[in-house]
């Protein structure tokens, strides 16, 4: 069993959700055929209430957020949740169809963030790496 | 011999799980978990506090012989440090401290 899925198992056990799916808006600047949203205004969570959200999930133990939506990029103060997330010290997953990030003021937001936009995979030589143990433990 | 100091790196994410750290390194995915004793360390990383002064509190707490746990944090240090997810000075660290850092 991988770290991973042994952090997984733990945290079921502990009764903690470990990883969190995070959709922070319906609105999309795109109108694809397959998708399942309507697009309608349900309304959204704002800066505040996502930041306060977050940081409950903090306090809790999750380890992983995924934002999603809609698409992330059509709120202005994206870029905002995914750097107080770090610092919070998720690992980030974005869901976004990336059309967005083809302007410059959202490049230049994007690209100093971008290496933190850590995706584990099974299949990443680094997952079960573990430092040597202390002690006897 | 030359003090020590160690910082946490801000390229990482972590959360403390059942009393163990869990520890993604940014840079390439690697992941981490920490016993209670690399917990400690972990936590104790702040940049300011000597190596010594942690090991130190280690030998209290754990009622390790201290040239055991000596050899011990130094080898999780350097190993930590050679992943860049803690940093590693002669002097001081100035880092910004995240807000759930020992979470």
């Amino acid at each position: 069993m991988s770290l991973m899925d042994q952090m997984h198992q733990k945290a079921m056990e502990l009764g903690i959700p470990v990883d969190v799916h995070l959709d922070v808006t319906y609105r999309c600047n795109e109108r694809c055929v397959h998708c399942y949203l309507d697009h309608d205004d349900h309304g959204e969570m704002s800066k505040a209430e996502i930041k306060e959200l977050l940081q409950e999930l903090a306090d809790i133990g999750v380890f992983s957020v995924t934002f999603s939506g809609g698409e992330v990029f059509m709120r202005r103060d994206f870029v905002d949740l995914v750097e107080h997330a770090r610092r919070l010290l998720f690992a980030v997953r974005i869901k976004t169809n990336g059309v967005m990030i083809r302007s410059t003021k959202s490049r230049s937001a994007f690209i100093p963030i971008a290496p933190k936009f850590t995706t584990p995979s099974p299949s990443c030589p680094g997952h079960g790496s573990a430092p040597s143990p202390l002690f006897d433990s | 011999m030359n003090e020590k100091y160690i910082a946490r790196s801000s390229e990482i994410a972590a959360r403390l799980l059942g009393g163990e750290m869990m520890i993604m390194s940014a840079v390439d995915s690697t992941f981490f978990t920490l016993n209670e004793v690399g917990t400690m360390i972990w936590q104790a990383a702040d940049g300011r506090t000597p190596l010594s002064e942690i090991i130190r509190q280690m030998c209290d707490h754990f009622d390790v012989d201290p040239d055991i746990a000596r050899q011990d944090a130094e080898q999780f240090v350097t190993e930590l440090s050679q992943y860049s997810i803690l940093l590693v000075s002669d002097a001081p660290i100035e880092i910004p401290v995240p807000m759930s850092a020992s979470r």
